[in-house]
């Protein structure tokens, strides 16, 4: 059990963090409150992308003043630009989100995503 | 035969519901809800002057609302549980003989320099070796501002309700009297943030930094510029027209680029672009141009985002 | 390095094309032109894909790897494509088309003018994301691209602005980026146990991993990731709950196209998935085909349930889209080649079938005035008597009357039941049955209804109920209905009354109609190139 912590803490961090995530949005009926859920289960993805290019006492993959690289001296670069596009990809997805609930708080003064739905099924049944 | 076994049993006794049915009335009662569609119980006593929604009573809504609390609870913990087991199993943290540390990222370290000309792996990774996840990504960027466009941008016929004049009324107040420490803080800083961001920016391949990180510095220049100085004195050099053509504009660039770079690449025709000695300001071929490109389609982006919200317009 | 014929760089040039024509469309200020632009990239990569077609069958059906850059295999950027790719991009390019036409008169109606020419660039990125779907040959690019999808999905069903359409948009959207967040998930398991991101070099290290028993739990967990998250999003059934809502509200072209395209676009990928990275048999020695096909088969009776009980016409048809992606991972749970062939097939029979069920809708709730209710459509097909044959074809279709494009499937799905194993064979011939009688019992109903005349409501009720009653009643029914719908419209070809059909429409739902008995008729040749793709896959 020790070993398995001391082996893997930031995978469990990543994974608790992903469930926490993943709580909010299921338990929450107020929107916010689900985008903020989503982007923690993102957020934790990216942690757990990013602890496996990690190799211990290794640099960043940046290769200043020393135009000859070797192997064995920097992490492994691909979560790295994969986590970049990851967040990239994040920031689109929230922006959306969350002009859409713009517009539904402007129509219904509601951010509970139940009392929108029952409005808009009143609504819908005029 | 199954078909009329069916019928017949529907038939015999509620014949005329059937016909109502065939109708097109509504008859039937409503099934089981799906569990995204039970109000939350707390809230539903807000309307309570109802006592049903959809015809389930508000009891049964409020038992189901209970089981759906406990399953999610236990679904999640039961997830977690799984997903910890398996982590237990992966490939430990920060070791050297992973199945990640392989031959492709090796050849990323040790001939990135030589293919590429950049001194920055990760940047030549995404604008090089694998540029078209990020020509998608740009992609993404440009279809969530497009979207929040078609959400929140107000056109010639668009109404101004109660709430949208008092919103107008009181930027057009802030816009009259500014805040003057915003106002002093903003004329100190503005310049500095966008230098920066320009340094990132065209740093991108020889230092930490590139497209996305110095385009985010931008766009919360311009943020800060629109908020201390009016977003009328920002809309005399950046209407709607120029953040079209700064949004649409430097994606086709990149598209462009990308497509000789391709096209050269799967038809084996050797590249023209040279890389440059790698260090230097002008290397590592298409990724300086491409940084520049990324850079302006995300600092409009979130300025975009930033003044769509705010204001419904650009 | 042996040279590349020029064709086979077509399906790069579709992509960077539909992408480009997406990205110029902010500079077209007007909704018609925007369209007519769209059209024009939709027939070039169509014709583009049929010549790839060509050659690529002339060359004896093989599978060819298209660097995108100077990199090869694990280091850079990939797409593959086979005959397999070629047939579904040419038929994608072809319902989308016709989707557009179909429901041309809906998007002007539905959307605000100074807004067309951004709907527009929505259908053209929404052709790009497919197109990569379908040609990709590496995760992560998947990934990007399901994002775009996803987004841009979102954006053609919020576009008509009502109340009703956002809140479907952000229960579809909520569900789909829990669905694509899952995906990552599993694939940054895949990666940080195998290294690689590309389908090749992973399918390799797959192997390698099952040949020596390592890491045995993280993989059968990725799989589980990687298909709950893409069951997700292609609504299988209990993940479904977001559909009928995007589905039923958006304006017709987005539902057609999103029910025809958006959900197969995913399916195909996680085909590609099957073959190309865990292989078949891994997967049949994970239980995962098992797994596969009793969800698909819940899916196909529990959406067609649902659907009995729906009275709104596109919420019906909504949820019979639950049911035939029900079928069609029934199929990829069968785990042999045939239930893979008969699941593409399906891909392309829903693929023409469903988009003519909500165009010809959409036709048919027009002639009522705007009015979804079945009650309201009573004897709008004798107003609009194209939009009511299609709807009736696209229905027997759907049932799977033979000739139409339907039945080929339900024909290689029992094929590849009987050629498995005992479970396998029980379920899906049972299963088979049952969800066809559903299908006509919520599809007869609907057609009948809408050939009904309204005028003489009160005194024609029994007699035509009695004759829907028939045809459920036996086999027969089916032939008796389609006569009887033939003689209507013989009577009303005269007295044609409200001419309000637009050209696009006419033209729309002819060449729906024509592929339709094409597929269904004709289908041998189509399943020889699906077989051909599949075994190069």
């Amino acid at each position: 059990m020790a070993d398995f912590i001391m082996n893997h803490y930031y995978e469990i961090a990543a994974i608790i963090l992903f469930g926490i995530g993943f709580m909010t949005l299921l338990l929450h009926s107020n929107l916010i409150k689900k985008v903020v859920g989503l982007n923690i289960m993102d957020t934790a993805i990216y942690l757990f992308l990013a602890s496996r290019g990690f190799i211990e006492g290794r640099e960043a993959p940046l290769l200043i003043g020393t135009s000859v690289s070797e192997s064995g001296v920097y992490i492994n670069p691909i979560p790295a630009g994969l986590v970049l596009t990851g967040i990239v990809v994040s920031v689109s997805v929230t922006a959306f989100s969350l002009a859409l609930i713009q517009r539904l708080y402007k129509k219904y003064h509601t951010l509970n995503l139940d009392e929108i739905l029952l409005l808009a099924k009143k609504e819908a049944k005029k | 035969m199954s078909n009329s076994n069916n019928t017949n049993r529907k038939s015999q006794k509620p014949w005329e519901k059937f016909i109502c049915w065939v109708n097109g009335d509504t008859v039937l009662e409503d099934g089981p809800r799906k569990p995204e569609e039970i109000p939350d119980g707390r809230k539903v006593t807000v309307h309570s002057e109802e006592n049903t929604i959809e015809g389930t009573p508000l009891s049964h809504i409020r038992k189901f609302r209970k089981f759906y609390i406990a399953a999610s609870i236990v679904i999640c913990c039961a997830f977690i549980g799984l997903m910890l087991f398996t982590t237990s199993q992966m490939p430990p943290f920060g070791a050297v003989d992973v199945p990640t540390n392989n031959e492709v990222a090796e050849k990323y370290i040790i001939d990135g320099v030589k293919d590429t000309g950049a001194v920055n792996i990760v940047a030549s990774m995404i604008l090089d070796y694998r540029a078209f996840d990020t020509l998608g990504e740009s992609t993404v960027l440009f279809t969530a501002v497009m979207s929040v466009i078609i959400l929140l941008r107000k056109d010639k016929d668009h109404v101004n309700d109660e709430e949208d004049l008092r919103i107008l009324e009181e930027h057009r107040i802030l816009e009259e009297r500014p805040n003057v420490v915003l106002k002093t803080v903003g004329f100190l800083l503005v310049p500095f943030i966008f230098l920066f961001g320009i340094y990132v920016v065209l740093n991108g391949h020889i230092s930490p930094g590139g497209g996305f990180s110095g385009g985010a510095i931008l766009g919360a220049g311009l943020i800060l510029y629109a908020n201390a100085f009016g977003f009328s004195k920002l809309r005399k050099f950046f209407n709607f027209k120029v953040f079209t053509a700064f949004t649409s504009g430097p994606l086709l660039v990149y598209a462009g680029l990308k497509t000789y770079s391709f096209y050269t690449g799967a038809n084996h025709i050797e590249s023209i672009i040279p890389t440059g000695t790698p260090g230097a300001i002008l290397s590592g071929s298409l990724i300086l141009p491409l940084n520049i490109c990324v850079g302006m389609i995300v600092a409009c982006t979130m300025f975009g985002f930033y003044s769509l919200f705010s204001k419904g317009e650009i | 390095m042996h040279e590349i014929p020029f064709v086979y760089n077509f399906p790069f040039f579709c992509i960077i094309l539909t992408m480009v024509g997406g990205v110029i469309m902010p500079f077209v200020r007007n909704g018609w032109l925007a369209q007519k632009i769209n059209m024009a990239i939709i027939a070039i990569v169509g014709g583009l894909n049929v010549a790839l077609l060509c050659t690529l069958l002339a060359n004896g059906g093989e599978s060819v790897t298209y660097m995108m850059g100077h990199f090869p295999a694990p280091f850079g950027n990939e797409i593959r494509f086979g005959p397999l790719e070629a047939i579904m991009a040419i038929s994608f390019c072809l319902v989308m088309g016709m989707s557009i036409l179909g429901g041309l008169k809906d998007i002007y109606h539905d959307i605000r003018p100074g807004k067309q020419n951004l709907y527009f660039l929505m259908i053209n990125l929404l052709l790009c994301s497919l197109l990569a779907l379908i040609y990709t040959n590496d995760m992560f690019t998947a990934y990007v691209f399901i994002e775009i999808n996803t987004l841009v999905a979102c954006a053609i069903v919020m576009s008509k602005d009502s109340g009703e359409t956002i809140v479907a948009t952000i229960r579809y959207l909520i569900m789909s980026l829990l669905g694509s967040g899952l995906f990552l998930m599993g694939l940054s398991m895949l990666y940080g146990i195998t290294g690689h991101l590309l389908m090749v070099p992973l399918q390799d290290s797959i192997k390698e991993m099952v040949a020596s028993g390592q890491y045995a739990i993280p993989l059968t967990v990725v799989v589980g990731l990687v298909s709950l998250g893409i069951a997700i999003k292609s609504a299988l059934y209990p993940f479904h709950s977001w559909l009928p809502g995007a589905h039923g509200s958006a304006t017709t072209s987005s539902s057609a196209i999103l029910s025809g395209l958006v959900l197969k676009g995913y399916i195909i990928l996680l085909i590609k998935m099957v073959y190309r990275v865990f292989t078949p048999e891994i997967l049949a020695e994970l239980q995962i085909t098992n797994v596969l096909l009793v969800f698909g088969v819940a899916g196909m009776i529990m959406g067609s349930v649902k659907a009995l009980k729906e009275r709104h016409i596109k919420r019906m048809i909504a949820y019979s889209s639950v049911a035939q992606i029900g079928y069609i991972f029934m199929g990829i749970g069968l785990g042999s080649t045939v239930g893979i062939v008969a699941s593409c097939f399906h891909i392309l029979a829903h693929a023409f079938t469903k988009p003519m069920l909500f165009c010809s809708a959409g036709g048919l709730v027009d002639a009522a005035g705007h009015q979804y209710e079945f009650k309201k459509l009573r004897g709008t097909a004798l107003k609009n008597p194209l939009a009511g044959i299609a709807f009736t074809i696209g229905s027997l279709s759907m049932i799977g009357i033979p000739l139409l494009a339907g039945f080929p499937p339900k024909l290689y799905f029992s094929t590849g039941a009987i050629q498995g194993n005992w479970f396998q064979l029980g379920v899906v011939l049972t299963a088979l049955a049952v969800s066809t009688v559903l299908n006509a019992l919520y599809y007869l109903p609907a057609v009948i209804n809408m050939w009904t005349p309204k005028k003489s409501q009160e005194t024609s009720h029994g007699d035509a109920h009695g004759d829907a009653h028939d045809a459920h009643g036996d086999a027969h029914g089916h032939a008796d209905e389609l006569a009887a719908v033939e003689e209507h419209e013989d009577e009303h070809e005269e007295t044609h009354e409200k001419p309000r059909i637009t050209v696009s429409f006419v033209v729309s739902m002819v060449i729906f109609i024509a592929s339709n008995f094409a597929l269904g008729i004709f289908y041998e040749p189509i399943i020889n190139i699906i077989q051909q793709g599949v075994s190069v896959l």
